[in-house]
C-alpha cells in the first residue's frame, strides 16, 4: 500500500509539475497521461534495448499497473512506435531553428547523441526494419516518416546550395537520399560492432565531399562557439551533446542538453 | 525413426545434419554470373522443376524439397523476420507437415542459417582477393545492386533480419556481424588501393568510405522497399561510389 501510495504521490507531483495551471477535462488529462508514459518508455527501452525492455517496468516508472498502461496503448508494439513518433516530433521541432550548413552538422551531432543511447537506435532499426514489409501496421508511418526526414535534408541542402557551399556535381535529391541512406545503414553496421563503426564521422566524411570546405569549417565553429557560450552561461562544463563534431574526441557522458536532439534517423 | 512415411526415402540420417550439408549448397548458383530470373514463385520454379530429368532418385528428391523449403522459408523470413516467421507457415507453403519439413531442418534457427547461406550462394559475397583489381568490388556492387533490383525478396530478407539480428541472443547476430566485417575489409582494402594511387576523394579515409558505402547501399535498399519507383538501385549505386572514386578509374566504361 505504502509503494503503491508515494508511487501515485510522485505521479501526482509530475502532473502538477508538467500542468499549466488551466483548467484540464478529462481528455486532456489522458493525453498528459499518454506524454508521460512515452518518456518513460523512451528511458526504459532506450537503456535496455528493445527485446529486454518491459512494459512492466514502464508501468512502474509512472506509478501505473500494467494493465492501465495497456489501456492507453494496446500493445508494446503500439507503444514503441508511439515512442520513435514523439521523438520524430521533438527532433522535427528542433530541426526548425537549423539552417544549411548547421542544420547538415546538426545530423552529425545526432548520429554521435545515438551512438550515446544504443537502445533507441535499436528500437528504431528493428521497427523500422519490419516496417519495409506492405503488411506491416506502421508501414505507412514510416513512409510518412521518411518523406518528413527528406524534407529536413532537402531543406538544409538547398539552404546550403543557396549560398554555393554545394558541390557543382552534387544534386539535392540525390544527396538527401543518400544522406539519409547512410545513416540508417550505419546504425545496423554500428548495432552489430559498435567498436568497428564511427556513426558520425563516417557521416560527417560524407557530408564534407559534397559541401564547400570553406562553408562547413565555419558552420563547426559558429557551433563550438554558441556551446561555449552557453557552458559559460551556466558556469558549468561544455555539454557534451552539444559539442560540435571533430572538436574534441568521442566523449562518453551523457549530457541533458537537447540541442543535438535532432531525429533519431 | 524411419516408421514415418516421408522418411523411409531418404539415406541420411537427419539427426546428423545440423547445418546445411555441402552437397546442398554446391547447386545454388554461383555469385560471378548473377541468375536472372525473377524473384517471384521461387517455389514454383526451383532449378529442380525446371529440369526434372536432371536430378533423380530419393537423393536428389530429398535436395529439391531442401531447396523448395528454403525458398518458401527466405519468402517467410522476409514477410516476417525470424521471430515472428513461422515454422507451420513455411510447411504450408510447400505443402508439407510441420514435423515433416523438420526433419530436414531440425530447428527454425537452423532452417534461418541454412536460408542465410542460400543467399549468400545466390547473391553472392563480394570478390576480395588481394591483390585483386580494386575496380572488380566496385562493378560487383553494382552489378549486385542491378540483380536485388530484380529480386524484392532477398532485399526484404536483407533488410528485415539484418535489424532484428541487431537484438541480443538473435541467431543470425553473429552472421551478419561478420558479413558486414568481411564486406567492409574488402571494400577498405579497394578504397586503400585507390588512396595509395591517389585517386580516392581528398578527405576521405579508406574505411570511412568503406562503411559509408555499405550503408548506403542497405539504407538505399530500404528506400526502394518502400517506393520502388523512386530509386533506381544500380544507378544509385554506381553514382554513389562515383564520388568516391571516379567512375573512370573502376566502372570499365
Amino acid at each position: 500500500m505504502t509503494k503503491d501510495a508515494s508511487a501515485d504521490d510522485r505521479a501526482a507531483a509530475r502532473r502538477t509539475a508538467r500542468g499549466t495551471g488551466a483548467k484540464r477535462g478529462a481528455y486532456a488529462k489522458s493525453a498528459d497521461r499518454r506524454t508521460e508514459i512515452l518518456d518513460a518508455a523512451l528511458e526504459v527501452f532506450g537503456r535496455t534495448g528493445y527485446r529486454s525492455g518491459s512494459i512492466n517496468e514502464v508501468a512502474e516508472k509512472v506509478g501505473m499497473s500494467e494493465p492501465g498502461l495497456l489501456h492507453h496503448f494496446t500493445s508494446k508494439r503500439a507503444l514503441l512506435t508511439a515512442v520513435l513518433e514523439r521523438r520524430d516530433t521533438l527532433g522535427a521541432e528542433r530541426a526548425q531553428a537549423l539552417h544549411g550548413a548547421d542544420l547538415l552538422l546538426g545530423l552529425v551531432v545526432q548520429a554521435a547523441d545515438n551512438a550515446r543511447h544504443r537502445g533507441i537506435v535499436q528500437l528504431y532499426t528493428v521497427v523500422a526494419g519490419e516496417a519495409t514489409s506492405a503488411e506491416h501496421p506502421a508501414h505507412e508511418y514510416f513512409t510518412g516518416r521518411y518523406h518528413s526526414f527528406a524534407a529536413i535534408v532537402r531543406r538544409a541542402l538547398e539552404e546550403v546550395e543557396a549560398v554555393g557551399g554545394l558541390a557543382a556535381d552534387a544534386s539535392v535529391t540525390d544527396e538527401t537520399a543518400t544522406i539519409i541512406a547512410i545513416m540508417d545503414g550505419l546504425q545496423v553496421q554500428w548495432l552489430l560492432d559498435p567498436e568497428a563503426v564511427d556513426m558520425p564521422e563516417v557521416l560527417e566524411a560524407q557530408i564534407a565531399t559534397i559541401v564547400d570546405p570553406e562553408v562547413w569549417a565555419r558552420a563547426k565553429q559558429d557551433r563550438a562557439a554558441r556551446v561555449d557560450a552557453a557552458a559559460g552561461a551556466l558556469g558549468t562544463g561544455a555539454p557534451d551533446t552539444a559539442e560540435a563534431p571533430g572538436t574534441s574526441g568521442a566523449t562518453g557522458t551523457s549530457g541533458a542538453s537537447g540541442t543535438s536532439d535532432l531525429l533519431s534517423g | 525413426m524411419l516408421t514415418r512415411s516421408d522418411q523411409g526415402r531418404h539415406r541420411p540420417n537427419p539427426e546428423c545434419r545440423t547445418v546445411a550439408p555441402p552437397y546442398a549448397r554446391q547447386n545454388w548458383p554461383v555469385p560471378a554470373d548473377p541468375p536472372t530470373e525473377p524473384a517471384a514463385d521461387r517455389t514454383a520454379d526451383s532449378a529442380a522443376d525446371r529440369d526434372p530429368g536432371r536430378s533423380r532418385g530419393p537423393y536428389a528428391k530429398s535436395r529439391r524439397r531442401r531447396e523448395e523449403i528454403l525458398d518458401a522459408a527466405l519468402e517467410v523470413f522476409a514477410q516476417s523476420g525470424y521471430r515472428a516467421g513461422s515454422i507451420s507457415e513455411i510447411a504450408e507453403r510447400v505443402g508439407m507437415s510441420r514435423a515433416g519439413l523438420l526433419h530436414h531442418f531440425d530447428s527454425k534457427s537452423t532452417l534461418l542459417t541454412a536460408v542465410l547461406e542460400h543467399r549468400d550462394a545466390v547473391s553472392g559475397p563480394l570478390p576480395a582477393e588481394p591483390g585483386q583489381d580494386p575496380g572488380a568490388i566496385l562493378r560487383a556492387l553494382v552489378a549486385l545492386s542491378a540483380y536485388n533490383a530484380e529480386h524484392r525478396g532477398v532485399v526484404e530478407l536483407h533488410c528485415v533480419l539484418s535489424a532484428e539480428a541487431t537484438t541480443e541472443d538473435h541467431p543470425a547476430r553473429a552472421y551478419f556481424a561478420s558479413h558486414y566485417a568481411r564486406q567492409r575489409d574488402a571494400l577498405t582494402q579497394a578504397f586503400a588501393t585507390y588512396a595509395a594511387a591517389g585517386r580516392l576523394r581528398t578527405g576521405m579515409e579508406p574505411g570511412a568510405a568503406a562503411a559509408a558505402t555499405l550503408a548506403a547501399l542497405d539504407g538505399l535498399q530500404t528506400q526502394w522497399l518502400l517506393a520502388p519507383e523512386a530509386v533506381d538501385l544500380p544507378a544509385a549505386t554506381a553514382r554513389f561510389l562515383g564520388r568516391f572514386v571516379g567512375a573512370d578509374h573502376w566502372s570499365g566504361e
